[in-house]
């Protein structure tokens, strides 16, 4: 089902308008000027939400731009799947806007600026046509990141975003040349339909070439190993609601184009027949171990939740590279319920900085009595990345394992099973250091810190149980994902 | 369709030229009438483009035939090509007029009209190199502009670039030399010099001579076009000229001297028999893939931040030497369309160096820190360009990285496709340096302000700048025109 | 849905009636936990709801095992909400087993929360103990109540974490310390758990615990995996040798209470999932090839020919698990005691015991397995040691408690003669401490006469052909069994002695002190120095004596009733298994036979406390390396330590690419100077070539040189005299010809002008006066 509809395009260009009350708002007006952004962030959100009953329906909304040639065109079409991370980004947006209120508290011009942009940006990645408008508003994410990640000023944070940019440059240039590749042999870059190449009329080594292409260059956005050095530099150098974006949307965007590589460019049936399954998963899995020993090693603790991410991503790609049902229902969902609990993580990493300005983890004793809720929220999801039940973390982990058996490739139950008991093995000290350790405390239940921090936290943190008790509820994720899942993988 | 005749075509280089000779008198009445003279000159030419755009758009170019000259052929031919590059070149050069009345008189108070004269003749040779339909008039208009390009280097009152401008001069002379032994061993074999004779009796069979002349050409072009091994004259010349002359060569002078290579391939000796008989063209690829990364590697090695433009107007060369090389429709069409967009890019990257210039006195991209501070709009207009000269969407530099891409896959080289995915890599490293060295750089103190500049300095470099956006936009509509006069030149 | 389907196929004899009662259970003690955690401050409101809502728990317990062993099942369905369709709908169901289980879990936490009411005081964060302790029975109810291994997973890993909040309770470094290690265990037995369930959905085509008929589950090659993280996964919780390490750490490190209910259900839990589990193996066994009959010793030759039908490839299999679990079980029981012999703490001495006595569970099962079909007399005794090692173990880690809130003080030898002071919490105590030695008339004794049966008839079955292993083997296993029994006999009796009817030795200096007393937070450090050498211990407070008191009758009630509760409790448990054959409903067990068996372990337990008191042996310690424990630390030490070397490798590995890359940029930048170098070279040519040329016309015409503060100049001011001066005239003449025009442009005389300007000589005039004005900029220079 098609229709037209002009309310992805609008909800890609409201963020906009925040931009234009930084410019037009006088600059005593912060006060003002924070509303809007808020508000902008919510309305995109509930811009979106319209859309949910008829996207369940399995609609797709259709909005044309321009075109180049008839091969060539910018536009907008949100069909389920596009929907579907839609419907994140705009939630973790408004999360993460609201965070900020209290978080940012210097040049914020300049970051709600940037903030609503790439919000923009991602966005239309999310609801691109093809594969040219993806790669245009994927580019314009990746720079429109920058200031964001640069925000604090640090030396670190400048080190640490010259590094995310010369890994997103090339990034970006590889993928150039996988999209002119894709382009030229396939000749159709649209997202519409399940595989727009045919082993028929293009060789297999130029099939290989693009995907290998396209690996590497969504690869360095969803930081698969070698290509993640930027992840954890970058993570603790951007203030709390940059790096939860940065783990829970940005990082996806890379994934994400992975899986339109692998559902709409190559489709299911051509992807496993060059075995490119089995090189995705086995990539994936091999960032997954060495992710997690990573982590193990920081002290710091949004490096270690960044090398976490470097990880969790990879869960998404494990799921595409099995390829059975359940595998990739497991690994698209797990783009939201990462989201989710990495973004409910960096929340509460945030709060300890502000709170108490401790950033690594050895410092953090007792901290459990210092911000009760906030370390609730960060055990709930802890817990949850170790895929304790019920969660939302364990549900994809639970559907990667049985998709992995029904894929026959069961050897990568071992690689869930190791990455989670490193999941504990490095999530479990925290919670352990912050509510056992150090001398008891009376417990800080009041005024731990600003509502506008705490309740964006408490509500991801509730999503990551909720989503793991209630799975079906038409909204989240799992509603969506099996339109997805049985449109292009079957069952 | 039938080519038309009308005088106006003369006019439209007889303006500037006539300008010229108006300047001395106007000169000496008042200095500052100079620039107002010049400008007016290249905003009438500017407009008799405009005039002549209507038919040339629906596939009917102007010629005129001067004199009594027609059976030597010579002709003066406005055809599409031509007139995308009159508008390029006409507005270019009124932009750069704006920017010199503050700026000219900074630099060089005393030769003002010397400097808009030889201003208004190196434009008109641009002009005339831009419409000539005969190799002669081809060779004497590139003539015209070649001297005024050594005088305007020249002109500025410093050793070096009197040094610079005599190493210019030997080599544009060798190189003019060069292709005028071409033309003359050309007119020798077909008898005529009008570019469409010459080209139907090298279709007819190509023999000893005119494979000669291709050679004599190519190395003249490459010369021209400073391109690896004999690119040493540029980097000199365009950083010792006074900064709106850096502009001009490098937006136009080094391009256009190019342009003409494109036009003797394709309207001299024919695709067909550059690649079947003369074998040229791999010769041709390599030594633009070395171009590319020489120019891109040296940028990045460099501090003056003149020094590191002329450097990656090497590479850019390269890329369109390449485009040209590879002899396939797309890489044509990327050529071509980069010679557009890397002329905007870097006029607007060389009045941005001026401003600094201008402001600050330095040259030193090291001192370029922090003074987005000081100079935000100055700096914005910088990074748009950058945006397009590292080729991110949706600028120009995009598009024509495109199709430069898709002409190697076209042509079936696509390890060129690497080499230009590695010096756009490049380019964004020596690109984003400066920008981030601008934004984020750590010595950066005090508020905000404005920029001090006058805003006839800002407004050019901020067009220019936004000029690269649109131009990534508009090529929707450019773009068709192009491809549809490749295709009409290839097939 | 694959669950529907299954239940199909294996439940048809009980059909699953709905009932509420499998989610108040869960729900009572949940409120529970919230209602105590709310009351907060309130501590009489807070223990009395807590002692309410255990004591309604228990209840409902009863009510609903009677329903159940009377022979319905009951369940709860969510429906949609907590599912994922095609792989899990969230369900509680209760059938014998689960009744039986959370009846026990009931019982034990009900007389714990009732001795919480007492033994808080001795606490911090007294809150804090009730909410947990709460919360981790409605969980563990959960586990028990569970239909399929997906749900039981899910309370199970949630009744892990809940343990670690009890096992971390007093914060102190000891507890900190076991904790953590209890929960490294906890996550990894959940994850082979998840893994193993993993398996068992594919290949068994469900998640509960009846595979589909003709699935593949026995024979798929992932069989072995599936068994191994099975094992491991329970086996951790049920804390079996060699993967008992936390235990003996974790139960005497949590607060005494909590210590009963880890001691006394937690673990069993543990021990549950593996009958599940054997069970399973054993309904996909078709029941025609199932092991052959063989009831009592004795009877094995009639059956013969059966057995050797049975050695096909499914039965089999479940003979192999048997066997093994077998041998785990033996291991276990061995090992425990013989840790146990050698503790001074009496907790510590519990929690080991708690390790053997798994094992002897273990055993049951393992039998139970073996003998397939036939495995009644294995099983029924594992349950039934499950219900008294749940009674008697809590009821002595409920005394200790009892023993450390008065006395202060759990080392034994520090202790003595406290049945003077102490007297009911004595009585009860040697109640409990008759029935795990297995003494006839208490409870210990059934059990471990129908473990003897078990193991006596597998014997017998190995005896004919084409089973596994062989008399032999089973004959060594009896041993074993036999002077595990001894064992336990000897380290109960001695903790006892030493800990309430020796003379107290308060004069002399204690000895060698093994361990740092559990559970004692610094500021009662020196009051409990104090009471330990004065021996000021009373009574306990009523509730603990009440707690314990109860828990005492239940050893008594299952020791001398054996036939009731084998004929109502256990063999009903057993009903609802597919291809289990027969019962042990009419066994009897105090025949005079069954009664000689304990003389041979008695003597031998009795014997060996008289040699190690003697020798004064106890007071020595094992080396540590024949503790697994050791290696576990040894391995994750070496684990770590590669990790910090391979980060230590990183670190020096990283400026070292980082100098290749400034060399390798160095050399480029060099190269790049050469090369430029070599072009300077070639300019450098050109110049000085362009100079030797000047100077050489300098030569020839020799004007003086002008110095106009430009280099330029020179050149210009090169050109020959003559030259110049034709060439000022041509600049004269062209600036006259500009006035002219200019005068004719304001005369207005233009358009005569325009009119006969003709395009072509336009060109030549302005190509002449272009070249004149290159001219004219180089010498007005």
């Amino acid at each position: 089902m098609e229709t037209n509809s002009v309310i992805p395009l609008i909800a890609v260009f409201l963020p906009w308008l925040a931009v234009a009350a930084i410019a037009f708002l006088p600059k005593e007006e912060q006060r003002l000027k924070k509303i809007v952004h808020v508000a902008v962030s919510v309305a995109a959100f509930g811009l979106v939400v319209s859309l949910l009953p008829r996207a369940l329906d399995g609609q797709a909304f259709n909005f044309k731009l321009f075109s180049i040639t008839d091969n060539l065109r910018i536009a907008l079409r949100v069909d389920t799947l596009g929907y579907y991370f839609g419907l994140l980004i705009s939630f973790m947006w408004m999360l993460a806007t609201i965070y900020s209120l209290r978080y940012v508290d210097h040049k914020e011009d300049r970051y709600y600026g940037f903030l609503l942009l790439v919000l923009s940006f991602s966005l239309g990645a999310a609801f691109a046509e093809n594969m040219i408008t993806y790669f245009i508003f994927y580019e314009l994410m990746t720079f429109g990141s920058y200031p964001l990640i640069v925000h604090e000023e640090t030396a670190e944070a400048r080190q640490a975003a010259l590094k995310y940019l010369v890994y997103a440059i090339f990034g970006g240039s590889v993928l150039l040349f996988a999209l002119i590749a894709h382009f030229y042999w396939g000749q159709n870059l649209s997202f519409n339909g399940a595989g727009v190449l045919s082993a028929a009329s293009i060789s297999r080594a130029a099939l290989i070439t693009i995907f290998v292409a396209y690996l590497v260059g969504f690869g360095v956005k969803a930081s698969i190993m070698p290509l993640h050095g930027w992840v954890p530099d970058a993570h603790p150098a951007a203030p709390a609601p940059a790096s939860a974006l940065l783990s829970g949307v940005i990082l996806k965007l890379g994934a994400f184009g992975i899986i339109r590589v692998v559902f709409n460019v190559f489709g299911v049936a051509l992807f496993k027949q060059l075995n490119l399954d089995l090189v995705l998963a086995i990539v994936a899995s091999v960032t997954i171990i060495l992710a997690s020993i990573f982590a193990l090693t920081q002290d710091n603790l949004k490096r270690r939740l960044a090398y976490s991410s470097i990880g969790q991503v990879s869960y998404i790609l494990l799921g595409l590279g099995l390829l059975s049902q359940d595998a990739a229902l497991g690994g698209v969902m797990h783009i939201a319920h990462h989201a989710l609990m990495k973004g409910c993580l960096f929340f509460c990493a945030g709060i300890i900085i502000i709170e108490t300005g401790k950033r690594n983890i050895s410092d953090m004793e007792g901290i459990g009595f210092r911000l009760p809720v906030t370390m609730l929220c960060f055990s709930v999801a802890a817990l949850a990345m170790m895929g304790i039940p019920p969660s939302a973390g364990f549900v994809t982990k639970w559907l990667l394992g049985v998709g992995s058996l029904q894929a026959r490739e069961g050897f990568f139950i071992i690689v869930l099973m190791i990455s989670s008991l490193l999941n504990a093995a490095y999530f479990l000290p925290i919670i352990y250091t912050a509510f056992f350790k150090g001398e008891k405390q009376p417990l800080g239940w009041r005024g731990e810190t600003s509502k506008a921090m705490l309740w964006p936290t408490c509500v991801a943190a509730f999503l990551v149980v909720f989503a793991g008790i209630y799975i079906t509820m038409p909204g989240l994720p799992y509603s969506l994902v099996k339109i997805v899942v049985r449109a292009f993988v079957g069952g | 369709m039938e080519p038309r005749s009308s005088g106006l075509v003369v006019l439209v280089l007889v303006c500037p030229l006539a300008a010229a000779v108006l300047l001395q008198l106007f000169g000496r009445l008042d200095r500052r009438l100079c620039m107002p003279t010049a400008l007016a000159a290249c905003l009438a030419s500017l407009s008799l483009t405009g005039v002549l755009a209507g038919n040339v758009a629906r596939g009917m170019p102007w010629v005129y035939h001067p004199g009594n000259w027609g059976g030597l052929g010579i002709e003066l031919k406005m055809d599409l090509l031509a007139l995308l590059f009159c508008l390029l070149i006409a507005g270019l050069a009124s932009l750069v007029l704006v920017y010199s009345y503050r700026f000219i008189p900074h630099e060089l108070a005393p030769r003002e009209t010397s400097y808009y004269t030889v201003f208004l003749f190196l434009v008109s040779g641009l002009l005339g190199l831009s419409i000539a339909g005969d190799l002669l008039t081809f060779w004497i208009f590139m003539e015209v502009m070649a001297l005024s390009a050594y005088v305007l280097i020249a002109i500025i009152d410093v050793p070096h670039a009197f040094e610079s401008s005599l190493r210019y001069l030997f080599m544009g002379a060798l190189s003019s030399l060069a292709i005028l032994l071409g033309v003359v061993l050309l007119y020798g074999a077909a008898g005529t010099l009008n570019m469409a004779g010459v080209l139907g009796v090298v279709r007819a069979g190509a023999n000893g001579q005119a494979t000669l002349a291709l050679a004599l050409c190519s190395v003249g072009f490459c010369v021209k076009g400073a391109q690896v091994p004999v690119h040493f004259w540029l980097p000199g010349a365009h950083s010792a000229a006074v900064t709106p002359i850096s502009a001009m060569h490098s937006g136009l002078v080094a391009k256009l001297g190019f342009y003409g290579f494109a036009r003797f391939i394709f309207f001299v000796f024919g695709t067909t028999a550059a690649v079947g008989v003369l074998k040229m063209t791999s010769v041709l690829q390599w030594i633009g893939a070395l171009s590319i990364l020489y120019g891109g590697i040296m940028a990045i090695l460099e501090d003056d931040l003149k020094l590191m433009l002329a450097y990656s107007t090497i590479s850019h060369i390269g890329f369109m030497l390449l485009g040209i090389s590879l002899l396939s429709p797309a890489g044509l069409t990327g050529a071509l369309f980069h010679l557009l967009d890397d002329g905007l890019a870097k006029a607007c990257l060389f009045l941005c160096a001026g401003i600094f210039i201008y402001r600050d006195g330095t040259r030193s991209i090291q001192q370029l820190k922090g003074i987005a501070l000081r100079t935000p709009l100055t700096a914005a207009a910088f990074t748009l360009a950058a945006f397009s000269l590292v080729g991110i969407p949706p600028t120009s530099g995009f598009v024509a990285k495109w199709y430069l891409v898709l002409g190697t896959l076209q042509a079936r080289r696509p390890f060129f496709a690497a080499v230009m995915i590695i010096g756009a890599m490049l380019a964004a490293v020596y690109a984003f340096r400066v920008v981030f060295y601008m934004f984020f750089a750590p010595e950066r103190s005090g508020a905000l302000q404005m920029d001090d500049v006058p805003p006839a300095m800002l407004a050019p470099a901020a067009i220019l700048g936004a000029g690269t956006w649109v131009l990534g936009i508009a090529a929707i509509w450019i773009l068709p025109h192009i491809q549809r006069f490749v295709a009409s030149l290839v097939s | 849905m694959l669950l529907a389907a299954s239940e199909a196929v294996e439940h048809a004899a009980a059909t699953p009636v709905h009932s509420v009662l499998p989610l108040l259970l869960v729900a009572l003690p949940l409120a529970g936990a919230l209602f105590a955690a709310a009351a907060g401050k309130r501590e009489g409101l807070r223990n009395l709801l807590a002692a309410f809502f255990s004591l309604a728990t228990l209840g409902l317990a009863i009510v609903l095992a009677a329903r159940v062993l009377g022979g319905s099942t009951l369940s709860f369905d969510f429906g949609v909400f907590i599912s994922l369709p095609g792989v899990f709908a969230f369900r509680l169901e209760v059938d014998g087993l689960g009744a039986v289980f959370a009846l026990l879990a009931s019982i034990a936490w009900a007389a714990a929360m009732i001795h919480l009411a007492d033994y808080s005081w001795h606490e911090e964060r007294r809150t804090r103990l009730y909410f947990w302790m709460l919360l981790s029975e409605a969980m563990t109810l959960g586990v028990f109540l569970a239909p399929d291994f997906f749900t039981l997973y899910v309370f199970f890993e949630l009744m892990g974490l809940a343990g670690y909040m009890l096992v971390v309770h007093n914060q102190t470094a000891q507890a900190r310390a076991a904790a953590t290690k209890y929960i490294y265990l906890t996550v990894m037995g959940g994850l082979s758990l998840l893994g193993a369930i993993f398996l068992y959905f594919y290949y068994a085509g469900t998640l509960g615990f009846t595979p589909v008929a003709g699935s593949a589950y026995l024979e798929a090659p992932f069989r072995i995996a599936a068994i191994v993280l099975f094992l491991a996964g329970f086996g951790v919780k049920a804390g079996m040798v060699p993967l008992h390490v936390w235990l003996p750490d974790a139960h005497p490190a949590a607060p005494s209470p909590a210590s009963a209910i880890l001691s006394g259900v937690m673990i069993k839990t543990g021990v549950y999932g593996i009958i599940r589990v054997v069970m399973a193996f054993l309904a996909s066994a078709p029941a025609t090839e199932a092991a052959p009959a063989v009831s009592r010793g004795g009877e094995a030759a009639a059956h013969g020919a059966a057995a050797v039908h049975a050695a096909g490839g499914i039965s089999h299999s479940v003979q192999a698990l048997g066997f093994a679990i077998i041998w785990l079980g033996i291991l276990t029981m061995f090992v425990g005691m013989a840790l146990a012999l050698f503790q001074s703490d009496i907790k510590r001495t519990l929690a080991y015991s708690s390790v053997s006595q798994m094992g002897y569970i273990l055993l049951g099962i393992g039998c139970a397995g073996y003998l397939g079909a036939e495995g009644a007399m294995g099983l029924s005794g594992a349950i039934y040691h499950v219900l008294n090692h749940g009674l008697f173990k809590a009821c002595l880690f409920l005394a200790a408690g009892s023993i450390l809130l008065r006395a202060h003080e759990l080392n034994m030898f520090k202790l003595g003669g406290l049945w003077r002071r102490m007297p009911l919490t004595t009585i009860f105590w040697c109640i409990a401490a008759l029935g795990i030695m297995g003494v006839p008339l208490f409870n210990g004794f059934v059990s471990k006469t129908l473990l003897h049966d078990a193991i006596l008839e597998s014997g017998h079955l190995a005896g004919q052909a084409g089973n596994l292993g062989s008399p032999g083997w089973f004959s060594l296993v009896e041993w074993i069994f036999l002077i595990t029994s001894g064992g336990t006999i000897c380290y109960i009796l001695k903790t006892t002695w030493y800990t309430f009817f020796r003379r107290p030795e308060t004069e002399r200096e204690p000895a060698t002190t093994e361990r740092a007393p559990a559970s004692f937070n610094a500021a009662h450090r020196e009051e409990q120095v104090e009471h330990a050498s004065h021996h000021v211990a009373s009574e306990a407070p009523r509730w603990m004596v009440v707690a314990v008191g109860a828990l005492a009758a239940g050893v008594l009630f299952l020791g001398l009733f054996p036939g009731l509760i084998l004929s109502r409790l256990v063999t009903p448990a057993q009903a609802g298994f597919a291809g289990l054959e027969g019962n042990v409903s009419g066994f009897s067990v105090y025949t005079l036979e069954n009664v000689k068996q304990i003389l041979l372990p008695l003597a031998f337990g009795v014997g060996l406390l008289l040699f190690m008191a003697g020798l004064r042996l106890w007071q020595k310690r094992l080396p540590a390396y024949l503790g697994a424990d050791y290696w576990y630390r040894r391995a994750g030490a070496a684990f770590f330590s590669g990790l910090r070397a391979g980060s230590r490798g990183m670190e020096w590995l990283r400026p070292r690419l980082g100098e290749a890359w400034v060399l390798a940029a160095a050399g480029f930048q060099r190269a790049a100077a050469w090369s430029s170098a070599a072009g300077g070279g070639m300019n450098g040519a050109i110049v000085s070539g362009w100079q030797a040329f000047m100077r050489s016309t300098e030569a020839v015409s020799a004007p003086p040189a002008q110095a106009r503060g430009l280099v330029m100049a020179r050149g210009a001011g090169a050109l020959p005299g003559r030259v110049r001066l034709q060439m000022r005239k041509l600049v004269e003449m062209t600036v006259q010809g500009s006035r002219r025009l200019a005068v004719a442009v304001k005369s207005g005389r233009y358009a005569d002008f325009i009119s006969t300007f003709h395009w072509d000589l336009g060109i030549g005039v302005v190509g002449i006066s272009f070249l004149l004005a290159i001219m004219l900029i180089i010498l007005i220079k």
